[in-house]
This record gives structure tokens, C-alpha cells and sequence, in this order.
């Protein structure tokens, strides 16, 4: 009991105050923040400002050198990416150029892979901050 | 007390470095590369692209005045075509640029040329 009685001296950290801005932080990035998975480290995406926002895409990636890429793994050719998705003409194609790739290689793919599916081909860009 | 502030913690390590901030954005392309194009009575438009340049018809435009320029020419009720010509080294960027003009004008059947 006279443990407890004694004043302290010293009290430690002000753990609430700690916490209440730790608690802010969370909730920033939480509510700020979106979970996707990342994108290919080298691509920079082409930049855009009068667009309405989208989802994360889940979308097939051309580099500048025209190489393809898909979750994260390389991809041949059209074909072979195709064949990994079973084409609905309902369902758009989201393609990510790199801002660097030739237009023409953007367009003869976007034309190749409407002519073998039927869909719609978007290209995902990166929104501006305003 | 220190049990609740670990837990927070790695809550707020988990959020900071699995978030991502980019917004994303979608413009359409297949419209503009689809091959056919039904024939119209006007004359098409012709459209130049090059990294540096873009020609209306032959005439130097800006990118930021295509809108006005475009707008006086199309109709909504009878669309006109519009046949935009890639030059060599325009980046998907600029085409971009100029899909994203495009889609705010009714009236304009925008196809790109070449590339097939």
C-alpha cells in the first residue's frame, strides 16, 4: 500500500497523446490511401487532367520497347495473353502503355486484340493532381 | 497500454506501406481504331499528328485550341469522320493528349489511319 501512495516523480512518456496522433495517421491512410497491387516499378504512366477517376485496373502493361506484361510476369505475345484470359466481348480491355511507347505499336495492339476479342480497348492513364 | 500502441503501429506501418496514391484514369481507344467507318456525305476532317505538330486539313493547330476548331466543323446529328495520320514518333502520350480532346466533341468519328 505505500507503494502506491508515494507520488511519482517522474511520469513517463505521454502515451495518450502518442497514440491520439498515431490513431490520425492510421486513419489518413487508411481512408487516403488504396490498396492495389504495384505496377511495374520502370513504367511511367501516360499523364491525364480532365478524365473521371477509376478503380485500380487490373490491366495488361506495355512497356516503351513494347514489351507485355500481366500480373507481374512477362507475356509474349497477344496470343499467349489471351489464352489466359478467356475473352468476353462484354468485358473491356484495360491496356497501360508507358507514356514513351510509339502510338503506332499502341494502336496495331489495341486493333489486334478488338479484332480477337470484340470488347472495348481503354487505355488506363494516371490522373493529374489538381 | 504499450500492447495497444504495437498493435496501432503496425496497423499504420501495414496501411502506409501497402497504399497507394495514384489515380487512374480511362479513355477509350478502341472506338478510334476501329476499322470501319461508315461513309458520310461531308468531306472528312484530316488530322495530323506528329510529337511536335498536329495539322487540321492541312493548317497548323494548337492542342489546346483543337477543341474550338473541332467543334465549329462536327455535327452531332450527321457525324463527320475524322482520320487522324501518326507520324513516326509520336508517343502514346500525345495520342492520348488528343483522344482525350476528342472525347468531349460530339458529332466526330475519329479513326486513326495506318498501323494495321
Amino acid at each position: 500500500m505505500s507503494l502506491l501512495r508515494r507520488p511519482r516523480r517522474s511520469r513517463g512518456e505521454p502515451t495518450i497523446a502518442l497514440i491520439n496522433i498515431v490513431f490520425l495517421m492510421l486513419i489518413f491512410f487508411m481512408i487516403a490511401g488504396t490498396l492495389a497491387p504495384p505496377l511495374d516499378r520502370d513504367l511511367t504512366l501516360v499523364d491525364t487532367a480532365d478524365l473521371e477517376g477509376a478503380a485500380p485496373p487490373d490491366a495488361l502493361i506495355v512497356h516503351s520497347d513494347g514489351r507485355l506484361m500481366y500480373g507481374g510476369q512477362d507475356i509474349a505475345t497477344v496470343t499467349a495473353y489471351l489464352a489466359q484470359h478467356e475473352p468476353d466481348p462484354e468485358v473491356p480491355i484495360r491496356l497501360i502503355p508507358d507514356r514513351a511507347l510509339d502510338a503506332a505499336d499502341l494502336v496495331m495492339l489495341a486493333r489486334n486484340l478488338q479484332a480477337q476479342t470484340g470488347s472495348k480497348v481503354l487505355i488506363v492513364t494516371e490522373r493529374a493532381l489538381q | 497500454m504499450t500492447s495497444l500502441i504495437d498493435v496501432i503501429f503496425l496497423l499504420l506501418l501495414f496501411f502506409m506501406l501497402s497504399s497507394t496514391f495514384s489515380k487512374f484514369a480511362e479513355v477509350e481507344l478502341s472506338a478510334a481504331v476501329s476499322v470501319a467507318a461508315a461513309p458520310s456525305e461531308t468531306p472528312p476532317i484530316f488530322l495530323e499528328l506528329a510529337s511536335d505538330i498536329l495539322r487540321v486539313n492541312g493548317t497548323e493547330h494548337d492542342i489546346a485550341t483543337l477543341e474550338t476548331v473541332l467543334s465549329e466543323q462536327a455535327d452531332p446529328q450527321a457525324p463527320v469522320a475524322l482520320l487522324i495520320s501518326l507520324k513516326d514518333g509520336v508517343s502514346a502520350q500525345r495520342l492520348t493528349d488528343l483522344l482525350v480532346v476528342l472525347r468531349d466533341i460530339q458529332g466526330l468519328n475519329a479513326t486513326v489511319l495506318g498501323g494495321a
